[in-house]
């Protein structure tokens, strides 16, 4: 078997509902089909638990696996049948690369972040978005003026801080104004910034209460000592 | 993260790149045409591969209520 070898990419699903330990010895059955029969791993990524664009088998998540290796042509359609009758493999891709795939393989390589592809981009996306939200908090409360730093890179941000910002400008001034002010903000804000809106809430609400209070206050007062008022009244009349 | 420039910079469409195929979809998550897309044929036709590509392994919709 003088024959020439080829580079392959090999992206396949297993079944996620079966236990990690199969998973990891089903991966490793294919690793080990593929180099017994001459053939050299390059990179094996495991891509984890991924939620399928429509359901396969009826089932909805799917534990993707990507390898890279050189075989000899023989050899994929021997793994393809292998892989067709497994069970546990709900679908897989073979693709031989070309030169260009090559390049863009290595150039990917080379990039280290990128190299987990789909789930990498996805986790930093998601956590970015979160420490947005987490900044954005804080200027509201602390600083609104370096807030408008902020604009600039977060887009989704834009439409919601304006208001915010020129309600607090005059709360620097009087309190009673951006209590007022404040209310309507915090309602536009419902659809983006749901961290937001129950913490401002609770400061209205805090504020209102405190409110409340000092006015509770004052008639229960008079309610106590107006009861004592005859008491002593009588006690001085006595 | 400019369109033009990615895409020029690019030789080869990899249908794991999911986040740039769904530039080139719509709603119900159809490859959009060229005369929409404005791309070069090549990028065109490589686009057309790896949306198929990923479609076949559950990365992207054969037909969605909403994408994106």
């Amino acid at each position: 078997m003088s024959v020439e070898k080829n580079t392959y990419e090999l992206t396949y699903i297993v079944n996620a509902v079966i236990s990690d330990d199969q998973i990891k010895d089903l991966i490793r059955r294919v690793t080990s089909y593929v180099s017994e029969n001459g053939g050299e791993i390059i990179d094996v990524e495991e891509w984890g638990s991924r939620r399928l664009a429509f359901p396969i088998q009826k089932k909805r998540n799917g534990y993707y696996v990507n390898m890279y290796f050189r075989a000899t042509g023989t050899v994929i359609a021997r793994m393809e049948r292998a892989l067709e009758i497994d069970d546990n493999i709900l679908r897989y891709l073979t693709l031989k690369m070309d030169a260009k795939m090559i390049r863009h393989y290595e150039k990917r390589k080379a990039a280290d972040p990128d190299t987990i592809g789909l789930i990498a981009e996805e986790r930093s996306r998601g956590s970015s978005k979160d420490r947005d939200n987490k900044v954005i908090g804080k200027d509201l409360r602390k600083v609104p003026v370096s807030s408008e730093g902020a604009e600039k890179e977060e887009k989704p941000a834009k439409t919601h801080e304006r208001p915010v910002v020129a309600d607090e400008k005059p709360a620097e001034t009087d309190e009673k104004v951006a209590d007022a002010g404040e209310k309507p903000a915090a309602t536009e804000e419902k659809p983006a910034e749901e961290e937001d809106k129950p913490s401002e809430m609770a400061e209205d609400a805090n504020e209102v209460a405190m409110d409340s209070e000092e006015s509770s206050d004052e008639p229960s007062v008079e309610v106590a000592e107006t009861p004592d008022d005859p008491e002593e009244k009588e006690k001085k009349e006595a | 993260m400019s369109r033009s420039t990615n895409i020029t910079e690019l030789e080869y469409v990899d249908y794991k790149n999911i986040e740039l195929l769904k530039r080139y979809l719509n709603e119900q998550g159809k490859i959009l045409p060229r005369r929409v897309t404005n791309v070069p044929s090549n990028f065109q036709r490589q686009l057309t591969r790896a949306v198929k590509r990923s479609r076949h392994l559950a990365l992207l919709p054969f037909v969605a209520d909403s994408l994106k």
